[in-house]
């Protein structure tokens, strides 16, 4: 484990001194076993069938893209050979068996990607249909209105037929694109070594430069999360409450953690990590935060049920749920965030010496 | 079609409504100005009137021989009364749900059918006529209306079905025999259907009739002969046990807190582990013995056994797992001893799989009872269980390979009964159902007797 992705140090909020410090580092472990085990088995305690089906998806989708992009951009003879030997489709089924190449931030990106593609599958189906949006397309010259089209054409390739042998473009932030990338070079020089016999073909020589250069093309901004940033930014401040109110609305958790980031400053994936969390409370806080209407909340609540993982799901919890953020003040809600947004090494640092953060 | 309009007092009766509620009000057993009666509307409007916030959610209404799919809008009036509005009010005849015609659909590519959890059929939109044999009922098995295919090599071996249903995915592919007909092949695709809290609520697909094969069932008998190389048994047998050994032992010591003391979640995330990992190593165990007695050579020694003492040692070794369930195993009487004539090691391993069954589907706080005798020549042990029994009509098939009758999640391969039948025939006796919903499952090993004592 590198320092870089050190999940003690990364998910450290709380403090408690250095016993606390490694104990949550061997959680952070226990915890990215339990997610690998989730996606590649069935325990079903953490992600329900649907969001497991959809983040194998995702990962099969977009390692197939990538794998299609890198396969014909290596131009060896030999090499090339052996990777037609492999076939169309071999890193989605190699990662499969290798779930523990993924690291723990790759995952928890993949299970909030899945999270909220999963809402905007079931807002198109069933019980949370909607007849018409709330988050309405803008007057064509409003300063959103081609970011929020963009948008709304990136979120429909998320909810595409789960096809596992189809390719879904990969449009990941450029940490977990890197990560996916080298991740399917790593597979096919692996699958090109065992055709080999374990025998060097230079397999990595000729496969690594056509990674590097799908790498580079990659653009992040081009990406759901990019163009969520890009049609928050275009707003007005005093637009993002009621625009994130439609967006939670219409169960599109992308523009509503775009618009949160932009007002709190919390990132996407914290927004969206609160969102899900097992917790109400940073529910409760970031709603508040964000002037969400109680009927909203309602809302909310009931279709981000099945995937915070706690509770009941029945009317009765959400109505008590809805009666609890009636509860929650401005005041404590900005004190959440100010514990969000304190620096986690700093919190670290201070639980290494054994002081209260 | 304009909205459906009403109004509610602010104890929920209704003062006015459109005419379309009315009828529901009425099919409901609700009186015109009485307390909303439709169930689902009642719900929402009882949650309105707690919180008083405007609530929209689709909802379904039986209605007759309908069903009707409606998008609710209900909202605090200025009065304190309640005002509902209904709009996208579609009524659906009650088949199976985003049924399309059956014509439309086989032009597209086969007939639709429909699965539950158990992979029992739910709905299917054609009839016999249509397609020249019978039709499956709903709640028949998938696995009792196709025999399906699981190919011939290991180059071939494919079963896009099972893999599918493991990790909950859409499949294409999958060739299916009909038991009734075997020169009839259909090619089934589908997609897994979850519920509004993700949980997997079975499949949807079609299933597009190919060519007749020539040959029929035998060209099927020829496809049943293996599924695995000796050489990729044993490679995956030996990849696959260390791994899960160590996966075993370290979230078994992660969940038992050996090391010290861990949030009570993370404790069940690794006790999680540890018994999708125990899962696994019963199934690589199934799948070795599966290679074994699919040899050639596969044979088994013949010595003398008491059959009486073995089953007591097989009930033993799962009396732990009985009492997690307050299940009694009641075994033969100390000093009681039937002869047979096999191998002891494979007896014991099919008697184990036996009661196993029995303590894994009997009801908690029930009885099963193994017994031993001897009769005409040959000496039998009964296990006996006070289960939910099994269809006659499912007594041959549930002897297959990868046969779980619709059963999932128990920890069950599909494969035990298939390999302890196997065991038994190649010991020159057999295993043995009988059963019938409702009166608990009975199977007999029968064995030949030795005259030695």
């Amino acid at each position: 484990m590198t320092v870089v992705n050190d999940p003690g140090r990364d998910s450290c909020q709380a403090g408690g001194g250095p016993s606390a410090y490694l104990a949550r580092r061997l959680m952070a472990d226990v915890r990215h076993s339990a997610d690998l085990t989730a996606l590649a088995d069935g325990a079903p305690r953490r992600w329900s069938d649907g969001l497991r089906a959809e983040a194998r998806f995702h990962l099969a989708a977009m390692t197939n893209h990538i794998e299609q992009a890198i396969v014909p951009a290596v131009t060896d003879p030999p090499i090339a050979a052996l990777l037609a030997r492999l076939g169309p489709g071999y890193c989605r089924r190699a990662i499969e068996r290798q779930l523990g190449v993924l690291s723990p931030d790759f995952i928890g990106h993949l299970r909030r990607r899945a999270a909220m593609a999963m809402l905007l599958r079931q807002a198109e189906d069933g019980r949370f249909h909607r007849p018409a949006p709330a988050l309405e397309p803008p007057a064509p010259d409003a300063p959103h209105g081609e970011a929020l089209a963009r948008l709304t054409l990136a979120e429909q390739d998320w909810r595409a037929p789960m096809l596992l042998d189809a390719p879904m473009p990969a449009d990941l932030p450029a940490e977990p694109f890197h990560e996916l990338a080298w991740s399917v070079a790593a597979l096919l020089v692996q699958g090109c070594e065992r055709l080999m016999d374990g025998d060097d073909a230079g397999a990595v020589k000729m496969i690594a430069p056509a990674t590097q250069r799908v790498i580079a093309r990659h653009d992040e901004a081009a990406g759901a999360i990019g163009l969520a940033r890009r049609f928050a930014r275009a707003l007005p401040p005093e637009a993002r409450f009621s625009l994130a109110a439609a967006a939670l609305a219409d169960a599109r958790l992308l523009p509503f953690a775009a618009l949160a980031e932009c007002e709190t400053s919390l990132p996407i994936d914290a927004v969206i990590d609160a969102l899900l969390d097992h917790d109400d409370a940073p529910r409760h806080a970031l709603f508040r935060l964000m002037r969400v209407d109680d009927a909203t909340v309602f809302s909310a609540a009931e279709r981000l049920a099945p995937l915070t993982g706690g509770g009941r799901q029945d009317d009765e919890a959400l109505a008590l749920f809805v009666e609890a953020y009636r509860r929650v003040e401005p005041a404590q809600a900005g004190r959440w965030l100010e514990d969000m947004l304190r620096p986690p090494a700093l919190a670290d640092k201070l639980a290494l010496m054994g002081a209260a953060p | 079609m304009a909205p459906v309009q009403a109004r509610l007092d602010a104890e929920g009766r209704i003062v006015s409504a459109d005419a379309a509620l009315l009828a529901l009000q009425h099919e409901a057993g609700g009186a015109a100005d009485g307390m909303l009666a439709v169930p689902a509307l009642a719900a929402l409007v009882r949650l309105v009137r707690r919180l008083q916030i405007p609530i929209s959610r689709a909802i379904e209404v039986a209605d007759g021989t309908a069903d009707i799919s409606m998008w609710v809008q209900i909202r605090p009036a200025e009065d304190s009364g309640i005002a509902l509005s209904i709009i996208d009010w579609q009524r659906r005849s009650r088949r199976m749900p985003g049924g399309e015609g059956a014509g439309a659909l086989e032009r597209d590519g086969g007939w639709p059918w429909q699965l539950d959890t158990q992979l029992r059929f739910r709905a299917v939109d054609v009839d016999a006529d249509r397609l020249g044999h019978d039709a499956p009922q709903p709640g028949e098995a998938l696995t009792g209306y196709f025999q399906l295919d699981t190919g011939s090599k290991e180059t071939d071996f494919a079963m896009p079905l099972m893999a599918a249903l493991a990790l909950r995915v859409p499949f294409n592919g999958q060739t299916g025999r009909l038991r009734a007909k075997q020169g009839v092949v259909y090619q089934l695709s589908g997609e897994p259907l979850f519920d509004a809290g993700g949980g997997w609520t079975g499949y949807r697909g079609h299933a597009l009739r190919i060519e007749d094969e020539a040959g029929g069932a035998a060209a099927g008998d020829a496809r049943d002969a293996s599924l695995f190389s000796p050489e990729l048994a044993q490679r995956l047998d030996q990849a696959l046990r260390p791994p899960i050994d160590r996966i075993i032992a370290h979230a078994s010591t992660i969940s038992g807190q050996l090391e010290g003391p861990l949030r009570q979640d993370y404790a069940d995330y690794a006790a999680d582990i540890a018994a999708a990992g125990r899962h696994l190593m019963a199934l690589v165990d199934d799948l070795g013995d599966l290679q074994a007695i699919e040899r050639a050579d596969f044979s088994t020694l013949r010595e003398t056994i008491d059959l009486a003492d073995l089953a007591r040692r097989a009930a033993g070794l799962l009396t732990v797992r009985a009492s997690a369930r307050q299940i009694r195993i009641q075994t033969p009487a100390l000093g009681e001893r039937v002869m047979a004539l096999a191998d002891e090691r494979r007896v014991l391993q099919i008697l184990v799989n036996l009661i196993g069954n029995a303590v894994r589907y009997a009801p908690p706080e029930s009885r099963v009872w193994v017994l031993v005798d001897e009769e005409g020549g040959r000496a039998r042990a009964i296990v006996a269980d006070q289960g939910a029994g099994i269809d006659p009509a499912d007594h041959a098939r549930i002897f297959e390979r990868f046969e779980r009758l619709g059963r999932s999640g128990d920890g069950g391969s599909g494969l035990g009964l298939y390999i302890s039948r196997r065991l038994a025939c190649a010991m020159g006796g057999d295993v043995t159902l009988e059963s019938a919903p409702g009166q608990g499952a009975r199977f007999t090993l029968d064995l030949p007797v030795s005259t030695s004592r």
